[in-house]
């Protein structure tokens, strides 16, 4: 029975890997070919993202002469907090190898998010400080409202262990307006998160107006693959945690359900930032408070709907 | 079952209220009035019919079909006339609106200044009233302050059909058509504001004093 | 459980050791500077270590002074105990990397400061702080904490030449007297209910526990940094050479810390749920005012300094929220928000003391602390640049640093709360705290982003930056143990946390909170991480070795070399932020254009943003300008006559003697 039980953790564990390996890359496609689509082009293969992973690995590297280890380390604590937050975190309907919790998750992405900054600033360059000080400003209100939001779920389950926010519950009213508040709250601090429109224009050359792209800009061969990569991971964990939270409306009954139906809710996701990138334009700068407030606003009212309702 | 559906529907009004806050878009306000009020109108008409009131089926419904659909396109055409899209330079920036007008919602329900005095099923109506009374504090544009007003009547409403038999029947169809009077002599008189001063910036208006 | 004499031999020891340093400086001279009063320092922090390991392993005493030393209403009495021993803990921690930091870094302030005053001075703030922590009466606390305020004035003048550091100890001079007229009113009030000196035989509940509650909440929250009271501190620890401003931001504030803990909430003196909501509220408006205000600064270590409010103000909202719960009939709870409270004094400890270390080891080699006047400091001081990083992780709460850990447990005594059975307004509240937190946390990265990145990043922007080099090895080891200390209290959080809940329980709650409530896979993470940067080094190594590494320059768009003005500077970088927040200090950008064409041909131009808090302005200003005038009103009375001096003396003492001679 242990034997069993064993080799179904192995299994699960390899399936779990195989995910963080292939899927954010694979979404990435996705979005790049329906965006394509939607715009009436042929759009790149779904496969593209891949070869220019691979084009990227073969490359070699310019670094600039201002800069120290903090440049050349960014991309590693990068990839490797993003990774031990995908690995603590349930999404795709799969259970997480290492139980972990919102808290850690959240301060995780933080830390990831500081050695990119440390590494952007290295460079002495303008965009480089520029993009950091804008990322750290938008994520004022994008750690609050996934705090809140989180908070609101694990007092609800009253524990703050991922495993105990996402387990289904009995659907009701009050879980289902719980979810929505939650999803709303997450779903905008994901677009900030993700450096997605209309937050931020993934796809722009004009220098003043990027967030994310003036982040890596001095990047350049491998060490840019793993930034890339790590803007993939994250985004196919957010949106996957995005979809944990909404699956709490209906959930389903045993495991290969689940599986199908984040998958749905991931495709569904990507689907949706497909629509938003085509039709939306990036917000002016002053105005992404604005945006952003609505996630605190939704994330307050979970945590009331929480307090009242209990 | 008729506190099921009135909860809800309320709720949706107040988060609506709370998001008009937050945007500067006036077509965004437009339209998330126009959702509140038709949803509000649809209330009414619902419990009327639960309660077998024709009295709440029929004010429900003009305030669906008048307030919902017709003020929004009316303050539409206004807005355009005089070329006039957002509501940009708010006193209070728009975020801290929404967090104030959060703060207020959240005292009001978590400590019950009313409680005794007022019935609970009341509370979603005096946040409305709360919610429209800041907009109109808060905001410069004359059009937002009509805005503001009418959230604020929303509130009246919402209390009215939160408590069958308040009012009779003449007394809501005479409010309704009160509000549509104030709508239209409003944005009348926005465009007069906005013709001969060139903008409609409400706080501005100080310069007039003698 | 140790030998019950060891505490007292340690003590004699540290005794020893502290009052070596100034009693030797008094024979060697003034501009003496040698490593043997570092080693004496050192040492007596080693045994005062000693002392704080016996009295947390269980040993517990009362010790009297014999008869020539006693106070005359009451003798000198010391108490040990567990939480006194965690406090003497964290003094030792901080004293002995800066016995190895003191020898490189005086040598460069020997020729300003007078070194026989800085050694007395810094034995006596060392001594007093401890005889704060272990003071069982009154009268011995209220003496060592005078002396702890006078020597840390001093040290505070220690470098008096510029004008603003003599501004910057008067004004610390004026605060901590303020505080001490509170804390004086606070315990008269105190004696006059009880009758009693000792701080054991006060239990006040009720109403008479709430007005000698807040005067002492004052009087401590002064010295803790506490706002509204903060204004001095961050004024006041940057005029102090960095060593001391260590000392006084890392550990001093957390004496005061120490005693609200002792006299509201462990076995409390004074009991009621007032002083706790008055505290948690304080301590929320301190943290995020503290961190805001941060963010605005120039000058490296006064942005430090702020960070100390922010985390005065983080650890109060553990102590307060912990008295709020242990009044609602919620132990649990309580103890979970004291075990936060109590593990970030000793996280803090580390690495404020950590950071101040370090901006004083770029203050040695830069001779600036001016953030627009730095950078590119990460290749001419590597090592300083590296500890400095891990120690901005830290303060920011990024795991799987010590920071983390005790943020953790304060957003888990937050939730605890908001999942009982209070009000719902409690609960929300306790929702609301960790978005808070979250928020302060925030805010706190985009503080160290900046100042990570204008000091030691980029190219630098002045000569003085630009010839720094690397600090003397004693100066780095002192870093280099903060610094490990930061990465052991993070992966060992679950044995701290042990240690806590042998002294720090709210009686209710089990024996096993603290260590039952961390359920975090923090060993698996370090594992995890370990092997991923393991991996990554192997790759960067293996990727340079092969010479597919190129180095250029940094891209500038082809219009030629970038100059270090095009950097982004440090008011710039919190700009977005400044805007969000600007009406809390009024954030405004003044220009100003000269020249005699100005529209045309301006000659300079002047972008400047301007903030002023409104507290100082609106508040303290007038304050102060009324007692300047009230100074100077009663300052008529100097009329220069020896002989009506002697007249008033005389009228003082006669209404003195009237008002006495009044009780039977």
């Amino acid at each position: 029975m242990s034997g069993v039980t064993g080799v179904s953790m192995l299994l699960s564990v390899l399936l779990y890997l195989l995910h963080i390996a292939i899927a954010p890359l694979f979404l990435v496609g996705l979005v790049r070919k329906g965006k394509g689509l939607l715009q009436r082009r042929q759009g790149p293969s779904v496969l593209q993202p891949f070869h220019d992973m691979a084009k990227l690995f073969r490359k070699d590297e310019t670094v600039s002469g201002t800069t120290t280890w903090a440049f050349r380390w960014a991309p590693v604590i990068g990839l490797s907090t993003i990774f031990s937050a995908a690995l603590m975190a349930p999404w795709i309907g799969l259970r997480s190898p290492i139980p972990g919790d919102f808290l850690l998750f959240v301060y995780l992405l933080a830390l990831g998010k500081f050695s990119a900054g440390i590494g952007a600033m290295d460079t002495g360059s303008a965009f480089g400080g520029f993009a950091t000080s804008r990322e750290v400003a938008i994520s004022l209100q994008t750690e609050a409202a996934m705090i809140l939001a989180f908070a609101a779920l694990a007092v609800h389950a009253h524990s703050s262990s991922f495993a105990a926010m996402l387990s289904p519950i009995r659907p009701s009213l009050h879980v289902t307006v719980l979810a929505l508040l939650v999803v709303i709250a997450l779903a905008l601090a994901a677009v900030a998160e993700m450096s997605r429109m209309p937050v931020d224009d993934p796809t722009t050359h004009l220098e003043l107006t990027m967030v994310h792209e003036a982040l890596i800009l001095e990047y350049s061969g491998p060490s840019l693959a793993l930034m890339e990569y790590s803007t993939a991971l994250k985004t196919l964990l957010l949106l996957g945690l995005v979809g944990q939270v909404a699956l709490l409306v209906a959930p389903p009954q045993s495991a290969l359900p689940a599986y199908l139906f984040s998958l749905g809710v991931i495709l569904a996701g990507a689907v949706a930032l497909v629509i938003a990138e085509s039709t939306l334009v990036k917000l002016r700068w002053r105005r992404i408070p604005n945006l952003l407030s609505f996630g605190v606003t939704a994330g307050v009212l979970a945590c009331l709907l929480v307090a009242v309702r209990g | 079952m008729s506190q099921l559906t009135f909860e809800p529907v309320a709720a949706v009004a107040v988060v609506l209220g709370l998001a008009m806050l937050g945007v500067t878009r006036l077509d965004s306000s437009f339209w998330l009035y126009g959702i509140q009020t038709v949803g509000l109108g649809a209330l009414a008409v619902w419990m009327g019919a639960q309660h077998g009131e024709l009295t709440l089926v029929v004010v429900g419904s003009a305030v669906a079909l008048l307030k919902g659909v017709g003020v929004p396109i009316y303050l539409a055409r206004a807005a355009s006339r005089i070329n006039c899209r957002r509501d940009a330079d708010t006193i209070i920036a728009p975020p801290l609106q929404l967090f104030l007008s959060l703060a207020a919602l959240a005292l009001l329900i978590l400590v019950r200044p009313f409680n005794g005095s007022l019935p609970i099923s009341t509370l979603p109506a005096i946040g409305l009233l709360m919610l429209g009374m800041l907009m109109m504090i808060t905001r410069r544009l004359a059009i937002s302050q009509i805005i503001g007003f009418l959230v604020l009547e929303n509130g009246i409403f919402l209390y009215t059909i939160a408590q069958p038999h308040t009012m009779p029947f003449v007394v809501e169809i005479g409010a309704l058509m009160d509000v549509l009077a104030a709508t239209m002599l409003a944005g009348l008189l926005t465009f007069k504001i906005s013709r001969s001063f060139e903008h409609i910036d409400v706080a501005r208006l100080k310069e007039l004093k003698g | 459980m140790t030998h019950p004499l060891l505490p007292v031999i340690c003590a004699i020891l540290v005794a020893l050791c502290w009052l070596a340093a100034p009693v030797t400086t008094l024979i060697a001279g003034r501009g003496a500077n040698s490593p043997f009063w570092s080693i004496a320092v050192g040492a007596g922090a080693v045994a005062l270590l000693c002392a704080g390991i016996a009295g947390l392993a269980g040993t517990t005493g009362l010790w009297n002074l014999p008869y020539p030393l006693w106070l005359g209403a009451a003798r000198f009495t010391f108490r040990l105990d567990a939480l006194a021993a965690y406090f003497l803990v964290v003094i030792a921690v901080v004293t002995v990397p800066i016995a190895f930091y003191l020898p490189a870094y005086m040598e460069h302030l020997c020729r300003k400061v007078d070194m026989r005053l800085f050694w007395i001075s810094l034995s006596t703030l060392l001594l007093s702080m401890s005889g704060v922590v272990l003071a069982a009466n009154v009268l011995t606390f209220l003496v060592a904490w005078e002396l702890m305020s006078l020597s840390s004035f001093l040290l505070v003048a220690a470098d008096h030449q510029p004008h603003a550091n003599r501004q910057a100890a008067l004004i610390y001079l004026g605060a901590t007297r303020l505080g001490t007229a509170f804390l004086a009113g606070g315990f008269l009030w105190a004696h006059a209910l009880s009758g009693s000196w000792t701080f054991q035989d006060w239990h006040f509940r009720g109403a008479a526990a709430l007005g000698p509650g807040i005067l002492l909440i004052i009087g401590l929250g002064v010295k803790a940094g506490m706002w509204p009271f903060d204004l001095w501190l961050p004024i006041a620890h940057p005029a102090a050479p960095s060593p001391v401003s260590a000392l006084m931001s890392g550990v001093m504030v957390k004496v005061a810390i120490y005693m609200m803990v002792r006299l509201f909430l462990l076995q409390p003196a004074f009991n009621h749920p007032a002083l706790g909501y008055i505290l948690l509220g304080l301590g929320a408006i301190s943290a995020f005012w503290g961190v805001l205000f941060a963010l605005l600064q120039h000058d490296f270590k006064r942005l430090l300094a702020y960070h100390t409010v922010e985390n005065v103000g983080l650890i109060l909202i553990g102590v307060g929220g912990s008295i709020a719960a242990a009044n609602l009939g919620l132990p649990v709870v309580a103890t979970l928000a004291l075990g936060a409270a109590l593990f970030h004094v000793l996280n803090h400890a580390l690495f404020k003391s950590l950071l101040f270390l370090g901006a004083g080891a770029v203050d040695f080699s830069s001779h600036t602390r001016d953030l627009d006047q730095l950078g590119g400091l990460g290749q001419r001081m590597p090592w300083t640049f590296a500890l400095f990083t891990l120690g901005a992780a830290a303060i920011c709460g990024l795991p799987p640093l010590n920071g983390f850990a005790s943020e953790w447990m304060l957003y888990q005594g937050s939730l605890h709360l908001s999942g009982s059975r209070v009000i719902p307004l409690l609960r929300f509240s306790g929702l609301l705290m960790a978005g808070w937190i979250a928020l302060v946390g925030a805010l706190a990265l985009a503080c160290f982003t900046k100042a990570v990145g204008v000091v030691f990043q980029g190219r630098p922007r002045s000569r003085g930056a630009e010839h720094a080099k690397e600090v003397p090895g004693g100066m780095l080891v002192a870093q280099g143990l903060l610094a490990a200390g930061c990465i052991l209290l993070g992966l060992g959080a679950p044995y701290v946390l042990r240690l806590l809940q042998s002294f720090a329980i709210i009686p209710g709650a089990g024996p096993h909170v603290l260590s039952s409530a961390w359920t975090l896979p923090i060993g698996t993470l370090a594992v995890v991480l370990a092997l991923t940067f393991a991996a990554g080094g192997l790759w960067l190594s293996e990727a340079s070795k092969r010479d597919r590494v190129r180095s250029y320059i940094t891209w500038e768009c082809g219009f030629g070399d970038l100059t270090p003005r095009m950097q982004i500077t440090a008011t710039s970088f919190v700009q977005p932020i400044a805007r969000m927040f600007g009406m809390l200090f009024r954030y405004a950008v003044h220009f100003r254009i000269e020249g005699t064409n100005r529209r045309l041909f301006p000659e300079t131009i002047v972008v400047e943003p301007r903030t002023e808090a409104l507290l100082e302005t609106q508040v303290y200003a007038p304050v102060v300008w009324w007692v300047d005038r009230a100074g100077s009103w009663i300052a008529r009375m100097q009329a220069g006559s020896i002989h009506l001096y002697l007249l008033t003396m005389f009228v003082t003492l006669l209404i003195l003697l009237l008002i006495a001679g009044r009780h039977p």
